[in-house]
């Protein structure tokens, strides 16, 4: 059961790759990137994940032998904060681009090489 | 004083960084002034921690809340935290400075703010003693640092900035699953802790976890070939933050490499890491140093051997011997000082007479004397002349790779060397003797500043005593693993 | 502070104060007075050093520095200080400029630390000075030759850092006295195979090898050497260049029986010497034929230079005594006239403002001292009785008769050939026939320049006449009798020669010549140009005279050869470099995001890889 996890993060993480590889247009390499953070965060929860616990809140009968791990959710929460800052980034980048450059494909902006 | 107080290292950029935006109405000049004020105050606070460092010998661990590790976080301010976190606010002051002649792109108040939190977060780098907290610091550099590329909001900046985020994105994901990896194998996220319980972990895990934090550090630390951000944000940024970049935030995430490297030394396979990250540095320094061979642009010249050396100091310290990380260290502060030389001159070219193309430096030598004078020092130290103190990292990091068993890499590293060595002198050949000019009124600060720099690189050069007794105590600290578990108050563990 | 420190240190301090106070008279002073305190340091330590070595250190950046001034080492130092003084007064004519002085003297210091050090973090440390200091002398002039010099010099150094580091790797020592216990100890064990003591065999032939010009790594010599302040080349050639001469006699005192086991022997030779002898040999042949062809002054020196520190190799690959006696007592003629040279052409270059033959000649009646300068000069270099470098050439000769090499000895009979064509030719075009009508008003060198000169002439004459003063102290230094007899006869197995017979011999022919001039002679006047064509018609295209084109006839001869050019090698080789480097840059920062996230995949793939397997 717990592979399934594995496999469905490490699948968003390659899919994500896949389009920061592949895709031309600037705004979809950067959804690309975020697939894989999400992919990666995925991985997080699921690795602290323990079969048949319950979410780790302290409240009426659950202590903490019947919650999963707390941490790896609290990196993660931290995780897409940071997530949701370097997109926010990203796509202000990408407008300046789209302004000065008249174009998003990724293969036209490179005045600076060599 | 309460040691604990170091953790105002942290702090006060933080908290002073999010009151910028308040003083928006008083003007360029105000805000400027506070940055330069802010960094001063870290300088300070930076300055006593190294003092008290340095004369009890003893680390400063900073428990957060109170809790002792490893449930609560710590910072980690051993001898080689101590050094770089003073080299980082003094850095930043200088360039605090250099900030009023060099940035005059609105909103000045975003500049600032972004300018404290990239310290801020080269800082945490340094000196946490947590490998999730360590990802959050140095999201935080990488962030800011994406931001401050773009800050010109030219093409080329938005260009920049676009591959700098790329591949630190990639890095990033690759480095938060490898810390995943780790915690799924050992339970915890403090460094001291992993350090004790490595040599338990499943060996494949623990390999596949150390290659990708390595990978993720990596793509921070400019290595070949994750490095093809590196000289186009470093030609796109402001020049100050172009200086910054070089003298410490990449040496940050070298350091993170370092530390991580070593901490994880009872791996069984460490060593086929150590010999890939060998090849990486030696590749690194080759590639980088023939790119820079033609360069029509100073600033990316420069960049380029920035890169080139930083894979020097990679090499050092992917030798796995303590001569190796005594060598980086001792190569990491020169490298930092003639940096911050270089790009501080350059910028101010680049400023006064409108760009930093090598046709404006034909001539410097009699436009600007001064400001030619600090460029020249800082090339003929980077090329490794003897009375500049590079010359004595560089042996020593060639010495200690031909010791390692090493001499190809030994002989390749130097053979590009010589690369390095032509296009400096060509640049001094510009500078000196071709073009004319009249001469221009040159910054009194910035002279000063660069003097004072001329002064600590031939000071170092002629006597590197001291410089060298303070990179062997660093390099002690991230070598010597054993001691640093030692040194961390673990609870319940050990004790 | 100790007196070998400030001896060791007066140039460098004198060269940056000279820089800082740039004023006219008061650099030229600050900087004569910094370069005369070694001189008169070794002075001092002469009866020491003869009976003890002395010895100091220094811990720098957690390595020690060793220094010792033994008989060898004070021997290179006098022979380096003796030119540098003269350097300094010649530079105090010819050049203006605080660069200069500063650069001239940073190389000063660094050719004595080189001498003096006895570890190689210091030797390489000053190593590297020297290089650097005589490297912006020639940048200030000429941007190719310079980095044509630089970077040959520094692969040299870094060569020689390799080779440092496989030593300190095998033996943990950097200091001399460890090292070659180690490496003797190491001949008996052979702990260290035969290819790695190979592998810094080479390493160290091409830092030393560079550094004194051997062919074929001898192209930046010319350049460098007439791209520059001539009265700095005096130093540059006559001094530095004894530097690379200097690391081979180490070589030899390091790992002498390292290499003789690890090498072998070929012909009753050691196989490491014979490779030098003939790297020597060929540099003298290939130098002197180069120099012959030249129809500038400072080019013919600069290859001329070449080809004599040819003989010093050549003296040291023999490795007996004898070759050891010759090739260090050349080293010390070719340093006295070789600069003397130099500084006769510094005086030409300053008054008349021209370096090729065709545009010089008659400058003897006004420069009658320079002139009289230069005539030593000519007379020690060609090997003619009785200048010093007489006695040095007879004892490289003798030197090889007696070690058996029969082809090496013809070398140096064939180079000695080509050294009196050359010479001759300088003194003939420069000296005596037609002056051009421009050089009517040339005057005599400036005072500085020609104190510069004595001091280098005195010793070409006294150790001409007197060459048992040097023979003498190197029988000291080696503890043996290796050339007998007093201080004016050398008797060698093979031969005796007296210079002070010779010299009252010469005397006395030269009166009579003179008196038969004075009171016999008449002059008859005729076109300069008649004694050369031998009443043949002179074409315009096929016009060869004393000053142009003289050897042109020598060139078609060697046509074949000189097609084969190894600067033009070395030239194609740094092309290649600098497109290689393009293609690189080009190809891997190619400017698009994609390709650079393309890079990070492929090691994430080669780290997946390298996981499985």
């Amino acid at each position: 059961m717990i592979s399934a996890y594995y496999f469905g993060a490490i699948s968003l993480v390659l899919i994500g790759l896949y389009a920061v590889l592949v895709k031309k247009n600037v705004l979809k390499m950067l959804i690309g990137l975020s697939i894989m953070e999400t992919g990666v965060n995925l991985l997080l929860v699921s690795i602290g994940y323990i079969y048949g616990r319950s979410a780790p809140i302290l409240s009426e009968g659950i202590g903490p032998n019947q919650a999963v791990d707390p941490i790896p959710q609290a990196l993660v929460l931290t995780a897409i904060v940071i997530g949701v800052a370097t997109t926010a980034m990203a796509l202000s980048v990408a407008i300046i681009l789209y302004q000065k450059y008249g174009t998003l494909n990724v293969e036209e902006i490179r005045r600076l090489r060599g | 004083m309460n040691v604990q107080y170091a953790s105002l290292l942290i702090a006060i950029p933080l908290i002073t960084a999010f009151f910028v935006p308040l003083m928006k109405g008083l003007g360029e000049k105000a805000i400027k002034t506070y940055v330069l004020i802010i960094t001063a105050i870290q300088a300070g606070i930076a300055t006593w921690v190294f003092e008290e460092v340095y004369t009890t010998g003893k680390p400063i661990i900073v428990m957060a809340g109170g809790w002792r590790p490893p449930v609560g976080i710590d910072l980690y301010i051993g001898p080689f935290a101590a050094l770089f976190v003073l080299i980082v606010a003094l850095v930043s002051f200088l360039m605090a400075v250099f900030n009023f002649r060099a940035v005059k792109v609105e909103p000045i108040d975003k500049y600032a703010m972004l300018f404290l939190l990239l310290m801020l977060g080269a800082t945490g780098m340094i000196a946490t003693g947590d490998i999730f907290n360590l990802f959050v610091f140095m999201e935080i550099t990488a962030i800011t640092a994406y931001a401050l590329t773009a800050y010109n909001k030219t093409g080329e900046a938005a260009e920049a900035s676009l591959k700098y985020m790329v591949l630190g994105g990639i890095g990033s994901s690759f480095f938060l699953i490898g810390v995943a990896l780790i915690y799924g194998a050992t339970g915890t996220l403090n460094m001291a802790q992993i350090a004790q319980l490595a040599g338990n972990i499943n060996p494949t895990v623990a390999q596949v976890a150390l290659a990708l934090v390595i990978f993720g550090l990596a793509v921070e630390a400019e290595l070949f070939p994750l490095n093809a951000w590196a000289p186009d944000a470093y030609q796109a940024a402001p020049h100050p933050v172009t200086a910054m970049f070089s003298a410490f935030v990449v040496k940050a995430g070298i350091y993170a490499l370092a530390r991580i490297l070593y901490l994880m030394s009872a791996v069984g396979t460490w060593k086929n890491i150590l010999h890939l990250l060998i090849a990486m540095a030696t590749l690194t320094v080759i590639v980088a140093e023939f790119s820079a061979l033609r360069q029509r642009n100073v600033k990316r010249m420069i960049a380029y051997s920035s890169v080139s050396q930083v894979g020097l100091i990679g090499l050092a310290f992917a030798l796995g011997t303590q001569a190796g990380v005594d060598a980086g260290v001792f190569q990491m502060i020169n490298h930092a000082i003639i940096k911050v030389l270089l790009f501080l001159g350059v910028g101010y070219v680049a400023v006064q007479l409108g760009g930093a193309e090598i046709e404006n430096f034909r001539g410097l030598g009699k436009r600007m004397p001064l400001t030619a004078l600090g460029v020249t020092v800082g090339s003929m130290s980077a090329v490794g002349i003897p009375l500049f103190n590079i010359f004595w990292s560089k042996l020593r990091i060639i010495l200690a790779t031909v010791d390692a068993g090493y001499a190809w890499a030994a002989a390749l590293v130097l053979g590009a060397s010589v690369v390095e060595a032509v296009y400096y002198f060509r640049l001094v050949h510009a500078i000196w003797f071709t073009g004319e000019g009249e001469r221009l009124r040159e910054s009194a600060p910035l002279v000063a500043i660069m003097l004072l720099l001329i002064a600590i690189i031939v000071a170092i050069g002629i006597y590197p005593n001291y410089a060298w007794s303070l990179s062997q105590k660093a390099g002690n600290d991230i070598f010597n693993v054993a001691q640093y578990i030692k040194n961390v108050p673990l609870m319940g563990v050990g004790a | 502070m100790n007196l070998l420190m400030v001896m060791l240190f007066a140039p460098l301090i004198a060269g940056f104060l000279a820089w800082l106070l740039d004023f006219k008279v008061i650099r030229e002073v600050i900087g004569i007075i910094g370069a005369s305190i070694p001189i008169g340091v070794l002075a001092y330590y002469y009866s020491t050093v003869t009976s003890e070595s002395i010895t100091y250190s220094l811990t720098v950046g957690g390595f020690t520095l060793g220094f010792h001034l033994t008989m060898l080492t004070w021997y290179f130092a006098v022979i380096a200080s003796i030119v540098g003084i003269a350097m300094a007064f010649g530079m105090a004519s010819t050049s203006k400029s605080s660069y200069d002085w500063l650069f001239a003297l940073i190389s000063f210091t660094g050719v004595l630390g080189v001498f003096l050090s006895s570890d190689f973090v210091g030797f390489f440390l000053f190593w590297e000075l020297m290089t650097f200091g005589s490297f912006m002398m020639v940048l200030k002039r000429n941007r190719h030759e310079s980095l044509k010099y630089f970077v040959l010099s520094i692969i040299g150094a870094y060569s020689m850092l390799v080779a440092i580091g496989i030593i300190y790797a095998k033996t943990g020592a950097l200091d001399f006295n460890t090292v070659q216990k180690a490496l003797r100890l190491d001949a008996m064990v052979g702990s260290i195979s035969r290819g790695e003591t190979a592998l810094i065999y080479t390493l160290f032939l091409i830092t030393f090898g560079v550094k004194a010009g051997a062919v074929p790594l001898h192209v930046w010599a010319p350049g460098a050497y007439s791209e520059n302040d001539q009265s700095y080349t005096a130093f540059f050639s006559g001094a530095l260049s004894k530097a690379g001469v200097y690391g081979f006699v180490l070589l030899y005192i390091l790992m002498g029986a390292k290499l003789y086991t690890a090498l072998g022997v070929f012909n009753n030779h050691l196989v490491f010497a014979y490779i030098l002898a003939w790297i020597g040999a060929i540099t003298v042949v290939v130098a002197s034929f180069l120099a012959v062809l030249q129809e500038d002054i400072r080019k013919l020196f600069a290859y001329s230079s070449v080809g004599q520190v040819g003989y010093i190799l050549l003296g040291l690959g023999i490795g007996t005594g004898l070759g050891f006696a010759g090739a260090l007592f050349h080293v010390l003629s070719h340093a006295i006239f070789k600069s003397l040279f130099w500084l006769v052409t510094a005086a030409i270059i300053l008054r008349t403002g021209k370096t090729r033959f065709e545009d010089l000649g008659g400058l003897a009646e006004k420069m009658p001292i320079t002139f009289t300068m230069g005539l030593i000069a000519v007379l020690s270099l060609a090997g003619i009785p009785p200048m010093a470098g007489f006695a040095s050439k007879w004892l490289l000769y003798e030197a090889a008769i007696s070690a058996h090499m029969p082809l090496v000895a013809g070398a140096i009979f064939l180079g000695s050939g080509l050294a009196f064509a050359y010479v001759v030719r300088f003194l003939y075009a420069v000296w005596f026939g037609q002056r051009p009508s421009d050089l009517d008003d040339v005057k005599e060198a400036p005072l500085p320049l020609l104190i510069g000169m004595v001091i280098l002439a005195i010793p070409n004459l006294v150790f001409g006449i007197a060459p048992g003063l040097v023979t003498g102290y190197f029988n000291r230094l080696f503890g043996d009798t290796i050339v007998g007899g007093n201080y004016f006869r050398l008797v060698t197995p093979t031969g005796t020669y007296n210079a002070l017979l010779v010299t009252v011999i010469l005397i006395f022919g030269l009166s009579i010549a003179g008196l038969i001039y004075i009171y016999g002679a008449k002059t008859r006047k005729i076109p300069v140009i008649n004694t050369y064509q031998s009443g043949n018609p002179v074409t315009e295209e096929y016009n060869l005279s004393m000053r142009k084109n003289f050897y042109r006839p020598l060139a078609e001869a060697l046509g074949f050869w000189l097609k084969y050019s190894w600067d033009r090698f070395y030239e194609r080789l740094a092309n290649l470099t600098e497109d290689f480097a393009d293609w690189l840059r080009e190809g891997f920062y190619n400017g698009n995001a994609q390709s650079y996230s393309w890079y990070l995949t492929i090691v994430l793939l080669i780290l997946a890889l390298w996981g499985v397997l």
